[in-house]
């Protein structure tokens, strides 16, 4: 089990990305259109591209809500489940394949614009990066704190795996 | 014997990852200022190619296995360096009047609002355009501007340095000690 703090860090972390969501909604549903600009530096924010709600789309795309939220789930989830790095780097490669592919078929004209492959993807890619950066984030923890070596100990292991 | 062999002496390099750094928060700097392609920047591209370069190149250089922590920190740094660069020289450039891309920036605003907000909402943002030129960049946008852009490069660079630290794994495998009879 993890210490206190190395789960406060996990909670706190899914909170950031579920209000990072939370207020993309707040842009579009009650929110001055000038805030639209604040997602602009990391998506491109096409309409036919985002949710909408009541018509006005969301201010970041389908693949950007879906990461976000596989991050918000994933820093949560992996505290309590440890499936161990190697698997998780095999799905984390696998799954950036699959953004590529999902890329080259748009562009190559196999689909258009499908919402469902974008969520998919988007969600399994933020999952499976916030276990890492979850562990990176309770080494960095752990190292400016000084804390004891049983909770190290417990980090190296969880690593090694 | 004399005091030389005395001198504490260092086997192995340190790794240094400023270099790495530099190189990969230059890629972050040069995809975050040239027209147009700052704009296809998607889901944290530009961050993650710079981190992954910056990665890639420590790990390669003193074949090295980095923990998620380090690549974080790797990460976080190259996106600042080349986020925070790319940023003050685009303010430099408009206060010059030197940014081109700021015309195709405004009408992407113009875009959004219209399809965040309607007419009304694109018109708003339009005279705010025609205002913020007249006026000129003000101190409070620079600093917001700044506070976005730290944000995400920090963001980019948590994900990127993470996923760098996963897939960039250089140092030998470690086998493991023979069981004991």
């Amino acid at each position: 089990m993890e210490s206190n703090s190395g789960r406060w860090i996990g909670f706190a972390i899914s909170g950031c990305f579920l209000g990072l969501i939370a207020f993309s909604v707040y842009i579009a549903v009650v929110g001055p259109a000038s805030l639209g600009g604040f997602f602009s530096s990391v998506c491109h924010q096409w309409a036919d591209r985002c949710y909408h709600i009541h018509d006005v789309p969301l201010a970041i795309c389908v693949r950007c809500i879906w990461i976000y939220f596989g991050l918000a789930i994933g820093h949560t989830l992996f505290i309590f489940w440890k499936p161990g790095t190697k698997r998780i780097t095999r799905v984390l490669i696998g799954v950036i394949g699959l953004m590529f592919l999902d890329v080259a078929f748009e562009l190559i004209g196999i689909y258009s614009n499908w919402f469902w492959s974008r969520s998919i993807i988007g969600f399994l890619f933020g999952l499976s990066v916030s276990y890492f950066t979850l562990l990176g984030l309770q080494e960095l923890y752990f190292k400016f704190t000084n804390s004891n070596t049983d909770d190290r100990s417990k980090l190296s292991t969880y690593r090694s795996r | 014997m004399t005091d030389q062999n005395y001198l504490p002496t260092d086997p192995v390099e340190k790794p240094d990852d400023f270099q790495a750094m530099l190189i990969g928060g230059g890629l972050v700097f040069i995809l975050s200022i040239i027209p147009l392609v700052n704009f296809l920047g998607c889901c944290l591209v530009i961050q993650i190619l710079g981190s992954f370069l910056a990665i890639h190149i420590y790990t390669n250089k003193y074949n090295l296995t980095i923990s998620p922590g380090k690549g974080i920190v790797l990460g976080i740094l190259t996106c600042l360096l080349g986020g925070t660069a790319a940023f003050v020289l685009t303010m430099i450039l408009q206060k010059l009047g030197l940014d081109f891309s700021q015309q195709f920036m405004q009408e992407q605003m113009i875009k959004m609002a219209e399809n965040f907000g309607g007419p009304e909402a694109a018109q708003q943002v339009r005279e705010e355009i025609e205002r913020q030129n007249i006026e000129g960049v003000g101190i409070v946008q620079v600093v917001i501007g700044l506070v976005i852009s730290v944000i995400f490069n920090s963001i980019g660079g948590l994900v990127a340095g993470a996923i760098g630290a996963a897939i960039f794994k250089r140092a030998p495998e470690a086998v493991p000690p023979a069981p004991a009879e």
